[in-house]
């Protein structure tokens, strides 16, 4: 995998071209498995809902519509939702306030490669279930603020806030 | 002190997790077999099935893009490409070709257009030295203003971004509202306030932590051009039919409630309302469920609304029917009269106020409601 995120800006398509998926998978699977894995208890789980994902997208590529965000926008809808669904099943009658913080300690277990890396996901995970969304989107998934706000159903003006307060929380806790 | 940098390096750091090498093998291997399959599995561009996956926020639409020697209209006209929604409303437009220039900048209200539905205006900007992207691709702007309809009662109108270019002079505007407007002719009032690159911290879209690009490396200081722009317009009165109702529907408890029902030429919307077990919940949505979605039909087409946008976020907003929202077909319709049919097979709902579906109540119906436009 590229170890760079980012996805090179341009125009984006008006429709995704079934032949042309291949480029779009390889260009967004990384973002899209990094923001899975901040979200999952463990690798094959994320890699599993990275599949997921693609599949979805694959099947359902006549939905897309650039008006709507643009393809990382829909892809994370996609990733979320399928995080989201997978959840469900795991754990029906969990509130997931608890179970998201469950979560992102189960993965700094799982991924615990040094200290400060540990501190600031368990800090994230302690945080405000909209920030902490907006800062693995953001940080994890590459997103903007605007495509954030079209993932998660809210302004890109109010996601902005959720991030800076995010930061802002995580400076105050580890200055 | 840790700075807000430093904040962002760490953590950008701790989630650039590298999946290892079989992992990403296997990955490869199962969306390959899914792109394999047959051809049959995977529906054709399906006009009338619009769809995502589940509500979201729809107030402002915009695109940016950039042209040099191309003509103003023609950037337009290429922006709007061949998006049903935009072309209708292009090519229906009020043509204005107003012209205001302030603070350095020109900007050009060339087209805008009105129905029960939302408005559009068609726009360009003229004069902004906006960075591009090491690809060369589209670098993010933004520009502030507002919009009033003929009673004088102001739109939503947000701060948003967009993108634009470096080597181009020029930057197409295109921006919706998405809400009923004032249904009367009258003259409208747009201010753009300003107009530029943001710049400083976050760039949306072109920077992450750690880029090595020379716009990320030292990012362009705040060229935000601050002026006036007003243009004012005469549009006719906007088209479309809206149908104030009270059809509700209950399955187990939940009573959904048509409230209204508006269809125009680039969008048809339905208002709808929860109360479960007479009591408002805080937020709900269709299911997104890909299996389970709400439909619209009407004279023998199916219309799958692709968005949606929560009404009543301020509990003080909501009526006697509960919470609302409204949910978007990004198709319109020169016909509006006879009956529509809304069918939601399945919501989830949220009692604490927190808009995560994953903490959704969920409640399959199906719920069929049928509106009747005169």
């Amino acid at each position: 995998m590229d170890e760079d995120p980012r996805v090179a800006v341009g125009v984006e398509p008006e429709r995704l071209d079934p032949v042309q998926f291949g480029a779009l998978y390889e260009q967004h699977r990384l973002a899209v498995y990094r923001y899975l894995r901040a979200r999952t208890q463990t690798d094959d789980d994320a890699l599993d809902l990275a599949g997921v994902t693609f599949e979805r997208a694959f099947a359902n590529l006549d939905r897309f519509r650039r008006r709507d965000g643009g393809v990382q926008a829909w892809l994370f809808r996609i990733a979320r939702n399928a995080a989201i669904d997978a959840h469900r099943r795991q754990r029906p009658t969990t509130v997931l306030a608890a179970a998201d913080v469950q979560l992102g300690r189960a993965a700094i277990e799982a991924e615990r490669v040094d200290d400060e890396r540990t501190d600031i996901l368990d800090l994230v995970a302690r945080l405000p279930d909209d920030q902490r969304e907006a800062l693995l989107l953001r940080y994890a998934g590459g997103l903007t603020a605007r495509e954030i706000g079209i993932v998660v159903g809210k302004r890109e003006g109010a996601v902005q806030k959720q991030i800076e307060r995010g930061l802002a929380a995580l400076r105050e806790t580890l200055r | 002190m840790t700075t807000i940098t430093e904040i962002e390096t760490r953590l950008t750091r701790a989630l650039a997790v590298m999946p290892s090498e079989q992992s990403v093998h296997a990955l490869d291997q199962r969306v390959a077999r899914a792109m394999a399959a047959p051809a049959a599995t995977h529906r054709p561009w399906a006009r009338s099935r619009r769809s995502f996956l589940r509500p979201l926020a729809l107030v402002a639409a915009f695109v940016f893009l950039t042209g040099t020697a191309i003509g103003a209209v023609n950037l337009l006209e290429r922006t709007v490409g061949s998006d049903p929604t935009w072309r209708t409303a292009w090519d229906r437009a009020e043509v204005l070709g107003l012209v205001q220039t302030d603070a350095g900048l020109t900007l050009t209200l060339e087209r805008a257009y009105a129905d029960v539905n939302q408005v559009m205006i068609f726009m360009t900007v003229e004069g902004l030295g906006l960075p591009s992207t090491s690809d060369g691709g589209r670098a993010a702007i933004d520009w502030t203003g507002e919009l009033r309809d003929p009673s004088g009662r102001q739109l939503t109108a947000t701060t948003i971004g967009g993108e634009g270019a470096v080597e181009p002079d020029i930057s197409a505007v295109l921006q919706t509202w998405v809400g009923a407007p004032d249904p009367m002719a009258g003259t409208w009032e747009l201010i753009v306030t300003s107009a530029g690159y943001a710049g400083g911290g976050m760039v949306p879209g072109i920077c992450t932590v750690g880029a090595t690009e020379p716009e990320c490396v030292n990012p362009p200081a705040d060229a935000m051009v601050h002026g006036t722009w007003r243009f004012q317009f005469d549009l006719p009165k906007p088209v479309g039919a809206i149908a104030s109702t009270a059809v509700s529907g209950t399955v187990d408890g939940a009573t959904i409630t048509v409230t209204e029902l508006r269809v125009s030429p680039t969008m048809i919307s339905a208002r709808l309302a929860l109360l479960v077990n007479g009591t408002s919940v805080a937020y709900w949505g269709t299911s997104h469920d890909f299996m389970s979605e709400m439909s619209i039909r009407h004279g023998g087409t199916t219309f799958v609304p692709n968005s949606s946008y929560h009404v009543t976020q301020d509990p003080a907003d909501r009526g006697p029917n509960g919470d609302e929202n409204e949910f978007y077909v990004e198709v319109g319709s020169d016909d509006a009269t006879g009956t529509w049919h809304i069918e939601i097979p399945a919501i989830d709902y949220h009692e604490t106020g927190e808009n995560d579906p994953a903490k959704g109540i969920r409640v399959s119906g199906p719920w069929t409601l049928t509106v009747t436009v005169p």
